[in-house]
């Protein structure tokens, strides 16, 4: 039952002063079925005049925050405590096949498989590409369990591409990422 | 001679049957007349030529199907919407695919589980309506976020009501007063109810932009309802607030009308690259500060696909019959409706599933009968390609009516409905829009009725009559002609805009003459055969042009000079700031005389100097002089003397002082030591600073140093010096609000124009000329201290009356309303 501390701080240096700002950061830990959030502290400086913390439709929590004073220098830090558990994945050719979890989420019927849904779309962020596609479909064999199916996939983009800082930027489509093999998140 | 009799059961058409054909068109230019009295721009007139005198008449009995059905919509969108945004049970229980909601661009993410007030999304929605030759009623589209052809139903009323009074009254004409009351009393409650004061907060109708078709239309809105029109840069956020910029100040805005797409609203959440909106609304509008109609995401209610799954979406939400039909639509991303469809897909209109990104327009419908061959193919692939992205529409016989163009013509239809939800109920506008295209032949199809609103060439509008059993009460909110105004010398709560744009304007107007000035300074110099000779060529050309085009062109002035001056992608040539003069004229157009107008439009839009040679250059500088010396007039003799004429010669006076500066800093940093240079370089200055004419009158033609520096700086009789700038500068900022130069402490604005004049005033000229090392360090010192302190004044401008940017201690404004002088 390990516990980490993650530490991300963001520090903008502008050239001409900022009279007032407004953030969005998807920055604060969640709490899922393997991961138990702790604690966070955030740090911003300079002081917000206000904040608003809310979810965003994947379950992410957002946080809004204004800063109305002139400023050239901007700090973000947050620092959050998450307890990570083990969770045993599930057994090779035990999960359905690929192209039946397809029809289910074409019309969802439950909270489930709609939640679930929502990911087998391009995103307004992540574009819908056929070089992806293709590269993805190498693991999804006919007939395949789609846990296995997804576990080769997630081993393959693991191996293939590269952790590299720097690599890409915000904006990066999946595609870019699989054109250079490398990327940084 | 009395007109054509055809066959109709028309009651309107059968009544005007019996005027003369003279008659006829007198009431024709009485209605063109109204309609272009009401008009507010003059670039909209063209669309109300197509306003048809013949208005489309409904049965009080065909009203009570038609309402009921509308309404019925109305109420259904904004379930919807709440579901779509909230709970999702209809995919949740399988009703709907997955794809409507994630495939979706429409679909916006960033409106999840946001509650809008009361639980309406839909604040207004209209419904377009055809009539089938069996008399029965479909409905073919349904406009959800920004319903558009309000304000043209209400200009054609009036048109039309006034070209035919005795019938409009005759007839029991329903009126249209009542729905724009319920329109505003669900906006004004909508603020009411998140704890805004009726007192501070105001409801504001937010614009699309100055160049979108439509904004006409909000104007004329925005003015029926009496409510301010604003656009995107008027809004400022503070606090998660709304505000709307005024020259008094910030006013907290308790509604947002919106006329503008669920995209453009706030670029940190929506769409990043549109650059519009207002940079955190969401936010606001999720911390209940700000009501916003219609509510954000609207606009994926207009999706298409939508259609087919109506019936059971309304069985589902509202436990009721959908009441008014659509026009059938299949999916073709199901694969026995692909089949059906593709099996005879002449009869069908295909339309793409959910509409593009980014493109606001409907993607044109496909009627597969009128396509040629190779078009057909070119769709069945495209539907072959990717099937869930198409929707089919089956073609629909349309019954026709009749439209007025010199005779009685048949033309084909479509009705536009408005309804509002407000919390107390849903109310149908008992009128509407509707847009005709004449027709060659009686059959046709649904693929020809228009469905759009943008009004091309070719289709017309209608006025909507419903006849009530009952005489109709008698109720307008248009002011009575007879209601006495009172008169007032106040600009109300003038936009920090319309200001903005005016001290734009006149920034512009002078950087534009100072270019021009220069630009003619060396164009006169190197038409000269000895131009090699001529030891002030160089200083000037670094006076006027930027290093760029200097190193890009350096043995070649002619053509570095022919960039500075013609070039439309030099970022700092004269061009840019001759088509944002143009710009700016055409922002401002409700602000300023026709014919100030007029002149803005063609600034610096003259003949392109055919030939080489810089000779051949110097009529367009003239011309452009010319065009700053015209606006400059006319500015002076139509402008009142309020805000905005002391925000225009603010800029200019701005302006002009840091150019001159910067001239005097250009041309006299260096003393040369030969005499030539030295007399060549005070000749130029004189010439390119217009002193050149005073200069001489008083000393004759003895060129020297210190009166030269004395008459461009420090004279202020003379009205191209600095002094005379900031002098200016300091009465005109005497009446900006909060500026009361009578008060006991001094404005910082204040305490820095003083410091500015009194430098200039105190200045010893004679220390100015010295030279060390040929160098004039006390005059640059002085001329970029100058610089630096009037570029803070107009920061100072800005940020107390433009921007309105959060204030830190020292710059304060007061909200209190100053009457103008």
């Amino acid at each position: 039952m390990p516990i980490y501390q993650v530490d991300h701080e963001t520090v903008y240096d502008y050239r001409l002063s900022v009279l007032y700002s407004n953030h969005l950061a998807h920055m604060l830990p969640r709490t899922v079925s393997r991961q138990n959030w702790i604690s966070h502290s955030i740090k911003v400086d300079p002081n917000p005049t206000i904040q608003q913390e809310r979810l965003d439709i994947f379950g992410n929590r957002v946080l809004a925050f204004s800063i109305e004073q002139e400023h050239t220098h901007f700090r973000f830090k947050t620092t959050g405590i998450v307890d990570v558990q083990e969770e045993k994945p599930p057994k090779q050719g035990e999960t359905m096949k690929w192209e039946d979890v397809t029809k289910l989420l074409e019309r969802p019927t439950s909270d489930e498989t709609l939640d679930a849904a929502m990911y087998a779309y391009a995103s307004p962020f992540a574009k819908f590409d056929e070089s992806v596609r293709n590269y993805a479909l190498e693991s999804f064999e006919q007939d395949r369990p789609i846990f296995d199916a997804a576990y080769e996939l997630m081993t393959r983009i693991y191996t293939d591409c590269k952790y590299t800082p720097g690599a890409t930027r915000i904006g990066a489509q999946p595609q870019e990422i699989l054109r250079g093999r490398k990327g940084v998140c | 001679m009395n007109m054509k009799c055809v066959e109709t059961k028309d009651s309107f058409i059968k009544s005007i049957s019996a005027l003369s054909k003279v008659e006829l068109e007198h009431r024709c230019r009485r209605l063109h007349n109204v309609l272009d009295e009401n008009d507010l721009s003059s670039s909209m007139g063209g669309n109300h030529k197509g306003t048809d005198p013949i208005p489309l008449v409904i049965t009080a009995e065909e009203w009570k199907t038609l309402e009921a059905g509308v309404a019925q919509r109305a109420r259904l969108f904004n379930a919807l919407a709440n579901d779509t945004y909230g709970e999702q049970s209809l995919w949740k229980k399988g009703k709907l695919p997955a794809t409507l909601l994630f495939a979706n661009p429409y679909f916006l993410q960033a409106v999840w589980k946001a509650n809008p007030v009361g639980g309406i999304f839909v604040n207004l929605a209209s419904t377009d309506v055809v009539r089938l030759n069996d008399d029965s009623f479909v409905a073919i589209a349904d406009h959800l976020q920004v319903p558009e052809g309000l304000g043209r139903a209400l200009e054609n009323r009036i048109g039309v009501s006034r070209a035919f009074p005795e019938l409009f009254r005759s007839m029991q004409t329903e009126r249209l007063a009542g729905f724009f009351k319920k329109l505003m009393d669900g906006l004004n409650a909508m603020h009411k109810n998140i704890g805004g004061e009726g007192e501070t907060s105001k409801v504001v109708l937010l614009a699309s932009s100055p160049d979108n078709p439509r904004r006409a239309e909000d104007a004329v809105i925005a003015r029926y309802l009496g409510i301010p029109l604003v656009e995107n840069d008027d809004l400022a956020i503070r606090n998660m607030q709304v505000y709307m910029k005024t020259l008094m100040g910030l006013k907290k805005i308790g509604t947002i009308f919106r006329r503008v797409e669920d995209g453009m609203c706030d670029p940190l959440e929506l769409r990043i690259d549109s650059g519009e909106g207002a940079v955190g609304l969401i936010s606001s509008v999720r911390a209940g500060n700000v009501a916003i109609a219609n509510f954000l995401g609207t606009g994926v209610l207009e999706t298409p696909m939508f259609k087919m799954f109506l019936p059971e979406i309304c069985r589902e939400l509202l436990g009721e019959e959908l009441l008014l039909r659509d026009v059938e639509t299949l999916w073709l991303g199901n694969a026995t409706d692909a089949e059906r469809v593709l099996a005879e897909p002449e009869k069908w209109i295909f339309k793409k599933a959910f509409r593009d990104e980014g493109n606001f327009k409907e993607v044109e419908p496909k009627a597969f009968a009128t396509m040629t061959n190779t078009a057909q193919l070119a769709l069945l692939q495209a539907v072959d390609n990717a099937p869930d992205q198409w929707v089919a529409e089956r073609s629909m016989e349309v019954s026709t009516v009749y439209a007025y163009r010199g005779e009685f013509t048949p033309a084909v239809s479509l009705m536009r409905f408005f309804a509002v939800n407000t919390t107390k109920g849903t109310s149908v506008m008992p009128g509407g829009l509707g847009i005709f295209k004449f027709t060659e032949s009686n059959a046709t199809s649904a693929a020809s009725v228009p469905t759009g609103c943008t009004v091309s060439e070719e289709l017309g509008e209608k006025d909507i009559w419903v006849l009530s059993e009952n005489p109709v009460a008698n109720f307008s909110l248009l002011a009575p002609a007879g209601q006495a105004i009172t008169p007032s010398r106040a600009g109300g709560d003038l936009p920090s805009r319309a200001v903005e744009n005016l001290f734009r304007l006149g920034r512009a107007l002078s950087s534009s003459n100072m270019m021009a000035r220069i630009a003619r300074g060396i164009a006169v110099r190197l038409s000269d055969e000895s131009w090699m000779d001529m030891p002030e060529l160089p200083w000037i050309l670094k006076a006027g042009l930027t290093d760029e085009s200097q190193s890009r062109f350096a043995q070649d002035p002619e053509n570095a000079l022919r960039y500075f001056i013609l070039r439309k992608d030099n970022k700092n040539g004269m061009q840019c700031v001759l088509t944002e003069i143009r710009e700016l004229g055409m922002q401002l157009r409700d602000r300023i005389s026709e014919d100030l107008w007029l002149y803005l439009n063609g600034f610096g839009i003259a003949e392109v100097p055919a030939g080489t040679g810089a000779a051949a250059l110097l009529p367009y500088l003239k011309e452009v002089l010319s065009d700053s010396a015209a606006v400059a007039g006319l500015a002076a003799d139509s402008m009142t003397r309020g805000h905005e004429w002391r925000f225009l010669e603010l800029g200019r006076e701005i302006e002009c002082a840091i150019r001159t500066l910067r001239l005097v800093k250009s041309l006299l940093y260096t003393a040369p030591t030969d005499e030539m240079t030295n007399l060549r370089l005070l000749q130029a200055v004189l010439e390119i600073g217009d002193g050149l004419m005073t200069y001489h009158r008083r000393y004759g033609g003895r060129l020297q140093v210190v009166p030269v520096i004395d008459l461009l700086l420090s004279d202020e009789s003379n009205p191209r010096s600095v002094a005379y700038q900031v002098a200016k500068l300091r009465k005109a900022a005497k009446h900006l609000p909060g500026n009361d130069q009578n008060e006991t402490t001094f404005s910082p604005l204040d305490r820095e124009l003083m410091r500015v004049l009194a430098e200039l005033r105190l200045a010893n000229i004679e220390q100015l000329a010295e030279t060390v090392d040929n160098k004039r360090e006390n005059l640059i010192k002085l001329v970029e201290t100058q610089i630096n302190s009037i570029e803070r004044i107009a920061e100072i401008v800005n940020r107390l009356y433009l921007s309105h940017a959060p204030r830190a201690g020292v710059f304060h404004a007061t909200t209190t309303d100053v009457s103008e002088v």
